[in-house]
């Protein structure tokens, strides 16, 4: 098998099978079965036992404990009664670590068998994932499972591909729009269901003065949060805020001192950032060329090369195109009802807050009949994934509900 | 603005760029230097803010006031990659003679250069200068390791085309050592050897170019040229090279062993910011001339580096005016080694490039299912 840096590289056509079987059954299960959520059980403590040093990594440990499946089971009790579909199929972007990881769990507790093919490329964490899991499906005990799980690598038009496209019940595509498009061009089953999580960005609102209010040490927590919805994935997570919205109704000396409080506070968290030479490049690059692009009057602040914010002095009617990268932040001042207006195009994903109550944005949303605004969680969940993910519900497209008249009218 | 002051403003500007443009390549010590480059290039800051509309808007939003005096250090950067994204011009488009490209692969975008009459002139200028240092003020046989095609359309050039021209001023006859295939042109090239076979000659191309297409060649064919007497002057990166595990050493070796070529000079340089290139001494290191300087920053927050200290490289010179290309952050990493104080006598800062910056693989949720 040829080798490189420790990632098994496949040749043409040839599969490398990573966790799990080369083919996996197809029989449809109920979702939340005991032995999936067994099987996630032994996952999420052997990856804790092990693991602590990698961040997402362990957050996927953490997150896939029992406790919290049983709290996802438990939303779905609702008297009616669902059936997985068969295999399911996920592409996921490998510049994500542990993304496969997230997106085989919903395929799994959906009550589904699932394949995953991911980068040859892929990361140092999911590889580990990966020798976890099929170190578990081995034993005796999980055999069950394993025939449920299969995850490989293969080149990006291979044959193996095509395959798994045409024959599985659902596929789940991560990616961008152009990866999207590509999968959306090959062969599927008619009757096969389509999860697509194409590009998208997100805001956060932040409350001015109610910022200046908080203590050190809230402060603190704070911004470390900010900087795991952030930094952790070079700010280029579709959930990673590109704008921050600081919601005031006038300026003020105590307005700006919150503002400047923030950053710094930010700033402090995000030492722990490698900003490599290629980063800050990059970063300084996308920096000038948003201030000399851009219809509005901006102002900028650097923060070392760790942080960069940009003022927006007002609107730009391109509001919804700005990303940042790498700890570069738009900054809009203002009502955040009306940014909001501005910005919620369908791409707009995740609102992230403090300091504004969640109900209102949500009333916002509906009552302006947005097209934008799939998500919305306190500043710093912004990365923590959810069977209901940008606007969909994975449990409910994934399994099929049977439909029974009189239960479902009275449920 | 009324014409009258106008005419003299250019006039003042004009007096500047002669008196720099005469003065020899390697005699400005660092005070001398620091002052000069500190006022010129506060003043072509200033210059550009009122010609480049976009220019303006980023020195609007990086609060840099107008009419502040500013040392080298403190001029704004241009990020090199900008020249790809945008089309910045400090002129009228109706005054540009000619767009520069740079030497991208296929596929790659490349930047763009507007050059009007008075910047191509003083980058011709500076680079006649600089390489009247190296070779004498004769005027040379010079072979191009390169094929005459890239010079074929005029208005619109590479980097490459850029180069042969800039050279072919020190030349008194141009022979092209490589066919429109470029293959290797036996015939033209023996007729060049024969010819000034006891005469100084200077050869030139771009490095990778005169590895692949002529020192290949010349290896697989088992011949020698006989060309004892020549000066070789190369650039355009060691990037393809380094891949292919060629060092300067090794390199220097092997065309010696093919031609027997022992003066050979590599040169840093970039589209950018063409003329001014950085010559290579005999001591092996690259020389900054009066026409432009380097400066070397840590990627943490841009502070200058150290000398010894490895850096990004920013290229700061004063003859870009048709174009806001006087302070640019390259996408190279280098070491300044010292200033004024290398032993082939020449003043100025001398370095040593170490590469392009590493592209580290960047995480998000896009450009996925790759490989």
């Amino acid at each position: 098998m040829p080798r490189s840096g420790g990632a098994v590289i496949p040749m043409k056509d040839e599969v490398v099978i990573l966790a799990g079987v080369r083919q996996p059954e197809k029989e449809p299960w109920e979702p939340f079965a005991a032995p999936v959520l067994d099987f996630l059980e032994q996952l999420s403590r052997e990856i804790r036992r092990e693991r602590r040093k990698y961040e997402q990594l362990a957050a996927f440990g953490f997150w896939c404990r029992r406790s919290h499946m049983e709290e996802f089971r438990k939303r779905y009790e609702d008297g009616r009664s669902r059936l997985g579909r068969g295999v399911v199929f996920h592409i996921t972007a490998s510049n994500v670590p542990v993304l496969f990881g997230y997106s085989l769990v919903m395929g799994l507790l959906a009550g589904n068998s699932c394949s995953v093919r991911i980068s040859s490329k892929s990361r140092e964490q999911d590889q580990i994932l990966c020798r976890i899991m099929d170190r578990i499906l081995t034993r005796p005990e999980y055999k069950g499972i394993r025939r449920r799980i299969s995850v490989f690598s293969c080149q990006r038009y291979s044959l193996a591909v095509r395959e798994a496209l045409s024959d599985c019940a659902g596929c789940v595509v991560w990616g961008g729009d152009r990866t999207i498009m590509e999968i959306r061009c090959m062969r599927i089953r008619p009757d096969a269901v389509q999860l697509n999580f194409p590009d998208r960005y997100s805001i956060c609102i932040l409350d001015t003065l109610q910022l200046g209010n908080i203590t050190e040490e809230e402060l603190k927590n704070l911004a470390h949060r900010f900087y795991n919805d952030t930094y952790l994935l070079d700010q280029n997570a579709c959930s990673s805020p590109a704008i921050v919205i600081w919601n005031q109704e006038e300026e003020s000396k105590e307005a700006e001192n919150a503002r400047v409080r923030w950053w710094n506070a930010v700033d402090e968290e995000a030492r722990s950032y490698d900003l490599t030479a290629h980063k800050a490049m990059a970063k300084y690059e996308l920096l000038c060329r948003y201030a000399m692009t851009l219809d509005v009057e901006t102002k900028i602040s650097c923060y070392g090369n760790r942080l960069y914010t940009m003022e927006l002095g007002d609107i730009p009617s391109d509001i919804d195109q700005l990303r940042g990268a790498f700890g570069m932040f738009f900054e809009y001042r203002g009502d955040w009802r009306k940014a909001l207006t501005h910005l919620a195009s369908g791409r707009l994903q995740t609102i992230t807050y403090h300091g504004i109550e969640e109900q209102k944005i949500v009333d916002f949303v509906i009552k302006n009949h947005l097209f934008g605004v799939h998500r919305i969680v306190p500043a710093g969940r912004a990365a923590v994934m959810d069977p209901v993910w940008d606007g969909h519900d994975f449990i409910a497209v994934l399994s099929r509900q049977i439909g029974r008249e009189a239960q479902d009218a009275f449920v | 603005m009324m014409i009258g002051e106008m005419s003299e403003e250019k006039g003042k500007i004009d007096m500047d760029y002669e008196m720099i443009l005469a003065r020899k390549p390697y005699s400005l010590c660092r005070a001398e230097k620091r002052e000069l480059f500190g006022d010129w290039l506060t003043e072509l800051t200033e210059y550009h803010r009122q010609h480049c509309p976009p220019y303006e808007k980023l020195l609007k939003a990086l609060e840099i006031p107008s009419g502040r005096s500013m040392e080298e250090e403190d001029i704004p950067m241009l990020p090199i990659g900008l020249f790809k994204s945008m089309e910045l011009m400090s002129v009228h488009p109706g005054h540009i003679f000619k767009t520069m490209t740079s030497s991208g692969t296929k596929g790659q975008e490349v930047s763009k250069v507007f050059l009007d009459t008075d910047t191509a002139r003083y980058q011709q200028l500076a680079l006649a200068g600089i390489g009247e240092d190296f070779f004498g003020d004769q005027r040379l046989p010079l072979l191009v390791i390169d094929s005459p095609d890239v010079l074929k359309d005029r208005k619109m050039f590479s980097a490459r085309g850029a180069g042969i021209l800039g050279f072919s001023i020190f030349s008194s006859h141009i022979c092209y050592a490589l066919t429109s295939d470029m293959e290797l042109d036996t015939e033209a090239v023996e007729g060049f050897l024969k010819r000034y076979k006891d005469t100084r000659v200077l050869v030139f191309g771009f490095t990778y170019i005169i590895w692949k297409y002529f020192y290949e060649a010349l290896a697989i064919q088992g011949k020698k040229l006989e060309l004892d007497n020549a000066v070789l002057v190369h650039g355009g990166g060691w990037k393809k090279l380094i891949s292919q595990s060629v060092s300067s050493d090794e390199f220097k070796k092997r065309i010696y062993s093919v031609t027997g070529i022992s003066r050979i000079h590599n040169y840093y340089g970039m589209a950018e910011q063409t003329g001014c290139i950085y010559m290579e001494c005999p001591c092996g290191n690259l020389h900054a001339s009066v026409y432009s300087d380097i400066i070397t920053r840590r990627a943490a927050d841009f502070t200058p580096c150290e000398y010894g200290e490895k850096g990004i490289i920013q290229i700061l010179s004063p003859l870009p005016r048709s174009y806001p290309g006087h302070s640019i952050l390259t996408e190279d990493e280098g070491i300044i080694i010292g200033e004024d104080d290398c032993l082939c006598g020449r003043l100025g800062k001398y370095f040593k490039v170490t590469g392009r910056i590493k592209h580290a693989p960047v995480r998000g949720c896009s450009d996925t299912y790759e490989g």
